[in-house]
């Protein structure tokens, strides 16, 4: 199993390269998708607090 | 669907399924792409970062173009779901591009022996990213979202103009970028078994694409239309005296 998480990390001496691109592609996809939903409940939170 | 509480209502229903298609379209996309395609026999398992690349950047341009539509609708016929749609799709082309220069500078270290080049189509791509953060900072410094929608659309317009450039500017320029990897009128240099989840990949960066469009749509309609009647009773669930 090890071996196997190794080859795949590793690929052909160049998988870092890879996987750190695969992280910074979710980082980015991550923070668009998570921002509209943390402005919608701030709305919804303020609204609450208004009343 | 040019008015925002219907547009809102129909999102709501539209945003789990969509959610749903595009994370299984996508996921396959890159598990195809990552764990099975072949190894490329000059670059080795590196240029599996065209999976992540190609689909950015592509992402990047025509983003930008659709801005530019959105741009023109909200000058001409002065929609306001076009201005709205425009400054919700303006983050996300922002973050696609800088995801091209990222994971293209990241393929850069190991094939080209550099990060970064002033090149033809590293320069314009870049130039790309800051028209997006222009219109980015320039929308959230007006106040009025009004005046603020018909100066980003007058921007959005005139910049389009960058996108021939970093399209062509491999054929213009002598630089260390390869040609096009999709092009309408020759045939793809690569594999099949390399093409397919290649183009899978960009079908499933597209529709991530609409996803978190639509879901930026709807927070935009939100925040601008709080104090409508409407807004109060479906999204504040709120009653209405």
């Amino acid at each position: 199993m090890i071996d196997f998480l190794v080859t795949l990390y590793f690929m052909d001496g160049k998988g870092p390269y890879v996987w750190s691109s695969l992280i910074f592609l979710f980082t980015v996809l991550g923070i668009n998708i998570f921002l509209p939903f943390r402005r919608m409940r701030l709305i919804r939170i303020e609204s609450s607090k208004g009343n | 669907m040019g008015s925002p509480p219907l547009f809102y209502r129909w999102a709501s229903a539209f945003l789990p399924w969509l959610g749903v298609l595009a994370t299984i379209t996508f996921t396959v996309g890159l598990f195809w792409g990552l764990g099975f395609a072949p190894t490329d026999y000059k670059q080795g398992d590196v240029y599996r970062i065209i999976f992540i690349h190609v689909p950015s950047a592509i992402l990047g341009q025509s983003i930008y173009l659709m801005m530019a539509v959105f741009g023109f609708i909200s000058m001409v016929w002065r929609a306001k779901i076009a201005g709205m749609l425009l400054i919700a799709a303006a983050p996300i082309g922002a973050g696609f591009t800088l995801i091209a220069l990222v994971t293209g500078s990241i393929w850069g270290k190991p094939t080209w022996g550099t990060w970064w080049v002033w090149d033809a189509r590293l320069t314009s791509t870049l130039i790309l990213f800051f028209l997006y953060m222009t219109i980015i900072a320039l929308h959230s410094s007006i106040e009025n979202k009004t005046k603020a929608d018909r100066t980003i659309s007058i921007l959005a317009v005139l910049g389009i103009t960058i996108v021939p450039i970093i399209k062509k500017s491999v054929d213009w320029w002598q630089t260390l970028h390869q040609p096009s990897t999709f092009s309408l009128t020759s045939a793809p240099s690569m594999t099949a078994d390399m093409y397919q989840p290649l183009l899978l990949c960009v079908l499933g960066f597209y529709l991530v694409f609409i996803f978190m469009l639509t879901n930026g749509l709807r927070a935009e309609i939100i925040s601008r239309e709080r104090d409508k009647n409407w807004v109060k009773k479906q999204f504040l669930n709120k009653e209405i005296r």
